[in-house]
């Protein structure tokens, strides 16, 4: 009877030495897996950011008229495959301007805050 | 006896020897206005006989009395004329100095509405002014509350949102489990998001409102809900619950079992710092992309191109960068091939580019002579970049660029001995002069660099001499070696000048005398700004110079320079499709020309189809095929003549001593034949 029972302890302690084990590795590997999908997260966002960048500089900055229905719409959905609430706000202040001067102003800050972005 | 003072009205005397003195008279003041006191002004209340207050003042010490009330439904209230009153009292307590005097209405004052009242003080004798009114509303009205949206049940959302009406806008408070950061509410549909709930399943959540006036509504009992599994019970609760159930039960319980997995994952996910972003939400497209753009996609609103440009090709080295920004083609090219970045700069080592002239970089016609250019072609001269003219101002050298392996540009442009080449260069800003010089790099050969220098003063000869490597070819050649300089020598210095005020600088200089290359260093010196120091740029090109063309004969294997002989070129007009004499003097040069002892004759064409003809009186006349000019060049071919007669041709001096000797020798055979002959016979 005190075998059994010294054998249950034992194999009780050695479960719950193995679940510890397990699931601190567990939490360590899912610490760098969270690590990992932050990188590439972070990777993705960026190429985002400049594929919105280029397609901006190409088509509205350096563009010798007026932007095509195209161009703007693929600038439009460009900027919200980003999914940056900041990004887009500048974007709308950008598009909303209704002078030389605002444009100079939002299209100045526009392309600061997305060399920030790629940036981080 | 009712003797009135200016203070009061007399009440007792208080000294019987003189009764008409006011000092022996005792008199009453007036008690002064009330001051209201509540219901304060613009308050509301939701009792219908709201005690009223006001505080009662009497300068006569000791002196008590009572205060009047009076409630108006009138907004434009005038209590002594008594006008719209519907309730009016006196306080029942007497009030000492600067007590408050209450009176409350007997009877309800009516509907809910707005009202004024005013108060006026009686010390029972004397009465002070009626106040002047205030206002105070009454509400009886309480807020009426109704569900809208209940909590989805069982809900996976800890934080879930609920919304519910108000008659009345007020002040929310929460009862039961539930709470909320939002605590105002608005007439109409209100939606709240509750704190965060834990699992399990909220059925005493109440909700009530206050309106302005403290009219609080009835509890609004919010329907019952689960935030994760309906029963509020653990895992462990819902399998121990669903084993006692029929079978039916069993797949709900999964069900339940499931969804509280989900939480629980969501929970850890949370913990592990896993937490998602919540999605973005954005306009409608059509909203964002209207058909007709918007101003900054209007064109030519948003920045200067220009500026823009230097961002485009940023990673490119300065001079290169330069470049692409003042020829736009230029800049395509660089993209077209792939040069983006340093590293890529190789890639042009190999190439050698061709630059517009300077009326293709302007837009202007080609062949424009600076004068005839318009403000808006002198405004898109590329700055910074020296361009060759010559002709009379009207034909265009284009400048040919290669590359270092630094990406450095060297821009060379080719022309022909001792031509006028006509220099135009734009500063980038506004300069205070502008310099150039002639520096010597290389001569063609031997020969024509010490005839050249003979030429020259001593002094410059002599500096000359030595900044080459002329010994060196000397040692080592037959002459026609290269001649290369070893320093820099300058053989001229000359200035550009703007004439025009446009910030265009021209300069008209010779070409050398003998072929070679020849660097045209120029040097832009702009003012001295505040604080700082008068800057320089220098601009650096390369200028071939080709040997003229020339006229000969061959004599053997050498040749001999035809004098008088007349060359003339031939140029296909476009409009006629027909080759005519090419009209030289639209750009300052002869045609036909004549040579002299040197048989030297050239061209300075611009872009066209031409043939050369070259006439001497006695030679044959030479014709050639026809060749293109893709650019301002020379034309300067060496032309053989052959003599028009071909049996003259075959007298040379060899030939005839050659026949004399052959004579001689048979004249010289045939005497000693005869001679033998002769001896024979005899």
């Amino acid at each position: 009877m005190q075998k059994t029972r010294l054998f249950i302890i034992t194999i009780i302690t050695l479960l719950a030495a193995v679940s510890v084990y397990l699931a601190v590795m567990y939490f360590l590997d899912h610490q760098s897996l969270l690590q990992v999908q932050k990188q590439l997260k972070a990777q993705q966002n960026n190429e985002k950011v400049s594929i919105f960048a280029k397609l901006f500089v190409d088509k509205v900055l350096l563009s010798q008229g007026t932007v095509s229905f195209d161009d703007r719409l693929r600038l439009e959905n460009a900027v919200r495959d980003i999914s940056d609430p900041e990004i887009f706000s500048k974007w709308q202040e950008f598009t909303d301007s209704k002078d030389d001067n605002e444009s100079q102003i939002t299209v100045g800050n526009l392309l600061k805050l997305l060399f920030n972005k790629i940036y981080q | 006896m009712d003797s009135d003072a200016s203070a009061g009205k007399a009440i007792a005397q208080t000294n019987s020897t003189n009764s008409g003195n006011n000092l022996n008279w005792l008199f009453n003041v007036a008690p002064g206005a009330p001051i209201l006191v509540s219901p304060t002004d613009a308050s509301s209340t939701d009792d219908t006989t709201p005690t009223l207050s006001a505080n009662y003042s009497d300068p006569d010490v000791g002196d008590v009395g009572t205060t009047n009330y009076r409630i108006s439904t009138s907004s434009v209230a005038d209590c002594v004329t008594n006008d719209n009153v519907i309730a009016w009292g006196a306080s029942s307590e007497t009030a000492d100095e600067d007590e408050d005097t209450t009176w409350t209405p007997s009877s309800s004052i009516g509907d809910d509405a707005t009202y004024y009242w005013c108060a006026q003080n009686n010390d029972g004798s004397l009465t002070s002014d009626w106040t002047e009114m205030g206002i105070f509303t009454l509400d009886t009205i309480v807020p009426t509350l109704a569900e809208v949206t209940a909590v989805s049940t069982p809900t996976g959302d800890t934080t879930p949102s609920y919304t519910f009406s108000s008659s009345e806008a007020g002040t929310i408070s929460y009862g039961g489990d539930c709470s909320s950061a939002t605590v105002q509410a608005v007439s109409g549909n209100n939606e709240i998001i509750f704190d965060y709930l834990s699992l399990g399943t909220y059925t005493n959540c109440t909700i009530t409102v206050t309106d302005a006036t403290g009219n609080p509504s009835s509890a609004l009992a919010v329907s019952s809900f689960t935030v994760g599994v309906p029963g509020g019970g653990s895992i462990i609760n819902v399998i121990s619950d669903s084993s006692n159930v029929v079978a039916e039960n069993i797949q709900k319980s999964f069900e339940q079992i499931a969804l509280q997995i989900r939480w629980i994952s969501q929970q850890a996910a949370g913990i592990f710092g896993n937490q998602q972003q919540p999605e973005s939400s954005y306009p409608p497209l059509a909203e964002s992309v209207p058909v007709e753009p918007q101003t900054v996609f209007r064109g030519g609103t948003v920045i200067s191109k220009k500026e823009l440009a230097k961002i485009a090709i940023l990673p490119l080295p300065e001079a290169l960068k330069n470049l692409a920004l003042k020829f736009p083609q230029f800049a395509e090219t660089l993209e077209k091939v792939g040069v983006s970045k340093p590293e890529d700069v190789q890639k042009l080592q190999v190439a050698k580019l061709t630059f517009p002239g300077l009326a293709e970089a302007s837009g202007a016609i080609a062949g424009s002579p600076l004068g005839v250019f318009t403000d808006k072609e002198i405004s898109q001269i590329p700055t910074g970049f020296v361009f060759a003219k010559t002709g009379a101002d009207n034909i265009d050298f284009k400048t040919k660029v290669s590359f270092s392996e630094l990406g450095e540009p060297i821009k060379t442009i080719t022309t022909i001995e001792n031509k006028p080449l006509y220099l135009v260069v734009k500063p980038d800003a506004v300069a205070e002069t502008v310099q150039g010089y002639v520096i010597f790099k290389s001569a063609n050969s031997l020969s024509a660099f010490l005839d050249f220098t003979s030429k020259l003063p001593s002094a410059l000869s002599a500096s000359l001499l030595d900044a080459t490597n002329l010994k060196e070819v000397i040692n080592s050649t037959n002459g026609s070696e290269e001649i290369k300089a070893t320093k820099d020598i300058v053989l001229a210095e000359f200035s550009y000048q703007d004439g025009n005020d446009n910030g265009v600088w021209e300069a008209t200089i010779q070409s050398p005398v003998i072929g070679g290359k020849y660097e045209i260093r120029t040097t832009i010196n702009y003012p001295a700004k505040a604080e700082q120091k008068q800057s320089t740029e220098n601009l650096s090109m390369i200028m071939v110079v080709d040997p003229e063309g020339y006229i000969f004969r061959k004599i053997g294997n050498d040749e001999a320079r035809i004098p008088n002989a007349t060359v003339s070129i031939y140029w296909l007009n476009p409009d006629t499709n027909e080759y005519e004499l090419w009209p030289a003097q639209d750009f300052q040069q002869e045609n036909p020309q004549t040579t002299d002892v040197t048989g030297k004759y050239s061209f300075l064409v611009p872009v066209g189809e031409y043939y050369l003809k070259a006439t001497s009186q006695e030679y044959l006349t030479y014709q050639g095929g026809s060749f293109k000019v893709t650019e301002g060049s020379g034309v300067h071919l060496n032309i053989e003549l052959r003599p028009k007669n071909w049996f003259w041709r075959l007298f040379t001096i060899e030939r005839i001593m050659l026949v004399v000797v052959i004579i001689l020798l048979a004249s010289i055979f045939l005497v000693i034949m005869l001679g033998k002959r002769l001896k024979t016979q005899s």
